[in-house]
């Protein structure tokens, strides 16, 4: 073992003992999924560049250490990574769109009906079926980004994307201080994860439902979550 | 007779002849190199299928094994919602229970929890008291707006979707120990008060791509 792989050895058993004391946003938050395959870390749906779609990102397996993402974490091919998206404000989902890997390609299924709602799903490959690649370069130009039909998708290791002083929190929930610093510490600078990205026209999610969100009673609103299962 | 055994040996033969020109289209031996790049490139009509080049698209799913039954294990709607305002002992519970029946399960928790971060926890900047902000938070999804502003808070929106550069945790601690006016928040750091309506971290690390996939590269 050279000197450059001792010392990266040693950074990263390091990180391994940090990281059970690092309690995170919805990172590692519950004992039945942390540092698990199926732990989601965070997940944001936005509007577009394009302001005709809506973007779509599930980021999983946090505190990925840098350089190492690849190598150290893939996305699990008995986990399905589902989009669930409720457009008429009953809470139950009335498309979903899937994830899940088989080899070094991410398949994506819908936006299609499911076949059943709640804990359980089948894959849904009598639906809109697209895939791209999975990304192991560092780089943007190394992104690979599938197309079709006016949907776009990445799964790749990203930098994660969430920010915040998560240790000042533990010790202001601890008692051990009484507040935050005017200048933070991100807890997640620097650290990676896994990161599925779809963007999509939003005329392929309907129209959504008025009088959801009483801070904008007349803006028509999806209700979104995305869930991890698991292959019985 | 004779006519009809003519007309039906032709239509067999079309069909014939039909699949035999399709099984030529998946004959090809070594399709381009543009047939495995991971985009939609050429004359193909999908990601890496389809066109005069590569595998036909409805064979893309062919012999590999998407069967079974997915059984949940996680979720996320709104950020950071389990590890504030859920009970330690109860998150894995809270990650296999499905929205429309989270209030009932989990609101008194949630509001206890409020309670126990801020004792003085009286109306947030949304006139919600503490049952009122948790039950809305109970029911943990993300609202996102089919049209106009997508954001999570950005002083003037709210709940309207999430954006990578939302300050999505300064706007929980507003609202949870800010106290009813979004203007003049108590708990700000100021006349004594200890700071904990902000946690001093306001963009993340690595600026985000303005076009897809938006996320930032890895370290």
């Amino acid at each position: 073992m050279n000197k450059t792989k001792l010392v990266s050895a040693l950074a990263f058993t390091g990180l391994l003992i940090a990281v059970p004391f690092l309690l995170a946003g919805d990172h590692l938050d519950a004992s039945g999924v942390n540092g698990t395959s199926s732990d989601l870390t965070s997940f944001y749906a936005f509007q577009g560049a394009n302001t005709n779609n809506i973007v779509l990102v599930a980021n999983m397996q946090g505190f990925l250490p840098s350089g190492t993402a690849s190598e150290n974490a893939v996305f699990d091919e008995d986990v399905l990574v589902e989009f669930n998206i409720d457009t008429t404000g009953d809470l139950i989902e009335d498309l979903v769109i899937q994830a899940t890997r088989r080899g070094d390609t991410m398949y994506f299924f819908g936006p299609v009906v499911p076949s059943t709602t709640g804990l359980q799903s089948e894959i849904a490959t009598f639906g809109t079926i697209n895939r791209v690649v999975i990304s192991s370069g560092a780089t943007d130009a190394e992104a690979i980004v599938g197309s079709n039909n006016g949907m776009q998708f990445f799964a790749g290791a990203r930098d994660d994307s969430f920010f915040f002083d998560l240790n000042r929190f533990n010790q202001v929930v601890a008692g051990e201080v009484s507040g935050f610093n005017e200048v933070g510490e991100d807890t997640f600078a620097g650290t990676n994860v896994l990161s599925i990205v779809i963007e999509l026209p939003k005329s392929m999610l309907g129209t959504g439902a008025i009088g959801v969100n009483p801070q904008a009673p007349s803006t028509p609103i999806f209700s979104m979550w995305v869930e991890a299962k698991r292959k019985q | 007779m004779k006519k009809t055994f003519y007309i039906a040996t032709l239509f067999i033969a079309t069909l014939i002849f039909v699949q035999c020109s399709e099984d030529d289209n998946d004959n090809i031996i070594d399709p381009p190199a543009t047939c495995t790049d991971g985009i939609q490139n050429g004359d193909e009509t999908g990601i890496d299928c389809g066109g005069s080049s590569c595998e036909a698209c409805e064979d893309a799913v062919e012999g590999i094994d998407f069967s079974g039954i997915y059984v949940q294990e996680d979720q996320v709607g709104r950020p950071a919602i389990s590890r504030v305002f859920i009970t330690e002992g109860l998150r894995n519970e809270y990650n296999t229970t499905i929205p429309s029946e989270m209030t009932a399960a989990f609101q008194a928790d949630m509001q206890a929890n409020l309670i126990a971060l801020n004792p003085d926890y009286i109306t947030n900047g949304l006139s919600q008291d503490a049952e009122a902000f948790t039950t809305l938070l109970s029911r943990d999804v993300l609202w996102v707006g089919q049209t106009g502003v997508t954001t999570f808070y950005d002083g003037t929106n709210i709940f309207t979707g999430r954006r990578l550069q939302d300050d999505v945790m300064d706007f929980h601690l507003l609202l949870i120990f800010g106290g009813d006016d979004f203007e003049n928040p108590n708990n700000d750091g100021t006349d004594g008060q200890p700071l904990l309506i902000s946690d001093g971290v306001s963009e993340n690390d690595k600026a985000f791509l303005t076009a897809f996939p938006y996320l930032a590269s890895p370290f």
